[in-house]
């Protein structure tokens, strides 16, 4: 008995410790005070009033921090750039730069402990909408609009649409990565010499993809007797969204079962409880079932897998970004030579108009932590020295001039646009591309229509291949043609629509609390509706339960509200 | 010395906690206990967070059973709850007996070189990350490129996804944690079979037991204690370690059987941020393993023969 009251004392005695450890290790960190939003910046105080007040001279911050993710690539590739470009700039601006650069992967993860830590601090880079409003919501990050109402960059050379994009209640609250403003979309990769053996046109038609999926499937579009090739791939939902699209019932814009808006009918909707979804659903059961959809398609493949596989040669084809078009060509060729790939803009079925979305790629959002000294330094230099100075934005957009890049004087135009090196032949003869930064993805105003492509032989030019750099540069800038004509055709036939940016996810805060849980709950009914694993209707009365109980309508009514209507779709 | 001296000094330094004799073992013991009042007290009042809206940014308010409410009515919840308790009754059906009978199967082999190789290769793929074995589950089951789907199709059968059958997973996974650790746990059982009195076989023997009967009579309550001290300790973490081999395994077809407790914290936890939800199910998972270790006490002073208890 003695002993067990002991014991009972000594846990009593640790555990009171623990607690008291744990309470003292909290962060120490001194608040910088938050600017009020609606507070205009201070201006120089004077003691006398003077009629032509100085503008506030903003000096540089003592140190900037970056949170990077695909800096130079992933966390653990090209190590001697990571760690050369912050010195570079260092040396150039004479500002302190570090740097943390965790891994794709897991990269929101980490970061999200981290600042539950407090750890986190300076310029960081996130995801995407969701989560900066979620940090918003957490009171983790600075409104950006006072800080640069004054900066002149900001004012004058950063598009509106971009301010637009991540404006919240008034202020703007990330500074985006940018982009040249080119469209981007997800559009179907298909074997254009697979359609033309079979005597087939590119499909525009739901009936007309099956077709030709189905040809590639079992009439042995590779000639070699085996029947090793499959009509289409994708890993999960990811890689079909036009399939969805073409019955209208519809993912949202990466492909996630959620509440979108629906461009037709102007409204927010759950897709999933549409009768149109149990349509889209019978369809790629019997793509499934007849193995003209890659069995493995829920398998968790990943990009990586499906990219693979398209490569590969022995698929027909899949749904991804536009440039990848070309991309899966140029890969496909080294097994077939004289393979190349059509893009599908979009299917027709149900419906004919507004099927397929695009967006003006402005680039992945960065926000300012509240940990961060020198704030409101910190982000007019980065705007400043980033977008509005030449060497700052293609040293954070393709990495410094003689370190990757080659010369400056060696950047050329060609049909009005810019041609700056990052493809290079190497000292074995081969075509390779410099890793960028890509701390700054483009800029309008400063848009090079086709980056790619100028030779930089090292250590000269093999023989008879002199005209390399013109060629390859050609080729880019037909490659970039195609694009844009594969987007103007989509366009011009009604069939591909400009989502707004707004519109692509719910700003409620009950989706930010279930936006997981809807995810999950859609993802495993189609998941085992395609598979057969339950009926289309068992697999769909699952979800409508789960969503019932966890409360999606809340997030429907809340948007349409905003849009002054009325949700008409029911759970019950 | 004389012995009575011996014997007065030896009493003196037992009552000591700290002498000559075992000050050794203490300072063994200490590195071990450091860790572990690092790695589990210290963390330990971050219970707390049960009882808390805590989010990336820290504390918001305490909750009371706010949270406790919230996952009870989450339909994902229960299903991660069932299917842990659909593994654990897979396991104590099929992967407790399982080390057993192969240590019983070892122990009849008389050719010794044959019976050391068979240990050595059982006991390989213990050390073989759950990674690994699932990249190599994955490739031999693939529809497209899996030999075992070769095989069904030479034979004229038609070509089955296994890892997208829900109902088949339960089964696919206990074949494959047998796979991977019978070898390893049946180690134990091969040394508590070394312990049975020979003498014991031969009285079976002269009483007219064949080998079933020996195996029956002799060979099993032999080790009865080992089998009985096993099963009851692994009673307090029934709920857990299968997060590894499920979080590589599951995908979206099979994610209504796979899910589990351990990749739902993950997921809400790690993946979404919500962590306040996730201490809310780990505590209530904690809660449950408590209650069966005092159940495995009991249990254990009941069943064992001398009817120690394992706290």
């Amino acid at each position: 008995m003695k002993k067990t009251k002991v014991l009972c004392l000594i846990l009593s005695l640790v555990f009171v410790f623990s607690v008291m450890l744990t309470a003292c290790g909290g962060s120490e960190t001194t608040p910088t005070p938050t600017p009020a939003t609606s507070a205009t910046p201070t201006p120089a105080v004077s003691a006398t009033p003077t009629p032509e007040p100085e503008p506030e001279v903003l000096a540089d911050p003592d140190r900037v921090h970056l949170v990077e993710c695909q800096f130079y690539g992933d966390s653990m590739e090209n190590l001697s750039y990571k760690e050369s470009w912050p010195k570079i700039v260092e040396d150039h601006y004479g500002v302190k730069i570090t740097m943390t650069n965790p891994a794709r992967n897991n990269y929101m993860e980490v970061i999200q402990l981290s600042a539950m830590s407090g750890d986190l601090t300076g310029l960081v880079e996130l995801f995407g909408g969701p989560y900066l409003m979620e940090w918003k919501a957490e009171d983790l990050i600075y409104p950006l609009s006072d800080f640069l109402a004054d900066n002149e960059v900001w004012n004058t050379i950063i598009p509106e649409s971009w301010k637009e994009v991540y404006t919240i209640d008034g202020d703007v609250w990330a500074v985006p990565t940018g982009d040249d403003g080119l469209p981007t979309w997800f559009t179907r990769s298909m074997r254009g010499d697979w359609l033309d053996k079979f005597g087939l046109s590119k499909p525009y038609t739901i009936d007309e993809f099956y077709e030709a999926s189905y040809k590639f499937t079992y009439n042995d579009p590779d000639g070699n007797g085996i029947a090793d090739t499959t009509g289409f791939t994708t890993s999960g939902t990811w890689n079909m969204q036009d399939i969805f699209q073409a019955f209208d019932a519809r993912l949202n814009h990466i492909a996630d079962p959620k509440p979108i808006w629906n461009p037709n009918t102007d409204i927010w909707e759950d897709s999933m409880i549409k009768p149109e979804m149990a349509d889209a659903l019978a369809f790629l059961k019997k793509c499934y079932s007849e193995e003209v959809l890659d069995p493995e398609c829920f398998a968790g493949i990943g990009g990586s897998g499906m990219r693979e596989r398209v490569s590969s040669g022995l698929y027909g084809g899949t749904f991804y970004w536009d440039g990848w078009v070309l991309s899966f060509e140029n890969n496909v060729k080294k097994v077939v030579p004289d393979a190349y790939m059509v893009c599908v803009g979009a299917l027709s079925g149900t419906i004919t108009e507004n099927l397929n979305h695009y967006g003006v790629g402005i680039g992945a959002p960065r926000v300012m932590m509240k940990t961060t000294e020198q704030p409101k330094e910190v982000i007019n230099w980065v705007v400043t020295n980033f977008f509005g100075d030449d060497w700052g934005f293609w040293t954070g957009r393709l990495g410094p001039v003689g370190m990757v890049r080659g010369e400056a004087d060696k950047a050329c135009t060609i049909e009005g646009n810019t041609i700056v090196r990052n493809t290079y032949i190497n000292e074995a003869g081969n075509i390779a591309t410099y890793p960028g930064p890509g701390f700054i993805g483009g800029l309008p105003a400063k848009a090079l229509y086709t980056v790619y492509e100028v030779a930089y032989y090292v250590p000269a030019p093999p023989a008879g291949q002199e005209d390399w750099a013109e060629r390859t540069a050609a080729t880019a800038i037909a490659n970039t043609k195609r694009r844009k004509e594969w987007i103007d055709e989509y366009v011009a036939n009604g069939m591909a629509y400009q989502l707004p940016e707004n519109l692509k996810e719910s700003t409620s805060p009950k989706y930010l609390e279930i936006g997981g849980d809807i995810s999950t709950a859609g993802t495993t009914a189609i998941a085992a509706a395609v598979s057969g694993n339950l009926s289309i209707e068992d697999a769909l009365a699952e979800y409508k339960a789960i969503a019932k109980s966890i409360g999606v309508k809340e997030i429907l009514d809340f948007e349409n509200e905003k849009l002054g209507k009325t949700t008409e779709q029911s759970y019950d | 010395m004389d012995s009575a001296a011996t014997t007065v000094s030896y009493k003196r330094n037992e009552k000591k906690i700290f002498n000559k004799t075992n000050v050794m073992l203490y300072l063994m013991i200490l590195p071990p206990l450091i860790l572990y009042y690092i790695f589990h007290y210290i963390p330990m009042p971050g219970i707390m967070l049960a009882f808390q809206r805590y989010t990336i940014s820290g504390f918001k308010y305490w909750s009371g059973f706010e949270n406790f409410t919230y996952i009870f009515n989450t339909p994902f919840f229960w299903r991660a709850f069932r299917n842990n308790w659909v593994f654990v009754a897979f396991s104590y059906a099929f992967i407790t007996p399982a080390p057993i009978l192969f240590a019983l199967m070892l122990n009849e082999i008389r050719v010794r070189w044959y019976k050391k190789t068979v240990q050595t290769i059982s006991t390989l793929p213990n050390f073989v990350t759950w990674v690994v074995i699932a990249g190599i589950f994955m490739q031999l089951l693939s529809p497209t490129r899996g030999y075992v789907n070769y095989i069904i199709e030479f034979f004229g059968g038609q070509s089955i996804y296994f890892l997208s059958k829900p109902a088949l997973f339960p089964w696919l996974f206990t074949f494959m944690r047998i796979w991977k650790g019978v070898g390893y746990s049946s180690i134990i059982y091969l040394a508590a079979l070394a312990g049975v009195d020979p003498q014991l076989y031969e009285a079976a023997v002269i009483d007219g037991a064949g080998r079933l009967r020996q195996t029956w009579h002799v060979t099993l309550p032999g080790i009865r204690n080992t089998i009985v001290v096993l099963i009851v300790l692994s009673f307090s973490h029934v709920l857990s370690g299968l997060f590894e081999p499920i979080f590589v395994l599951k995908n979206d077809f099979i994610e209504s059987s796979a899910e589990i407790l351990d990749t739902y914290i993950f997921n809400l936890g790690i993946t979404r941020g919500k962590y306040y939800l996730a201490t809310t199910i780990g505590l209530f998972k904690s809660t449950i393993s408590m209650v069966l270790l005092f159940f495995a006490n009991w249990l254990s002073k009941r069943v064992t023969e001398d009817g120690r208890s394992i706290l």
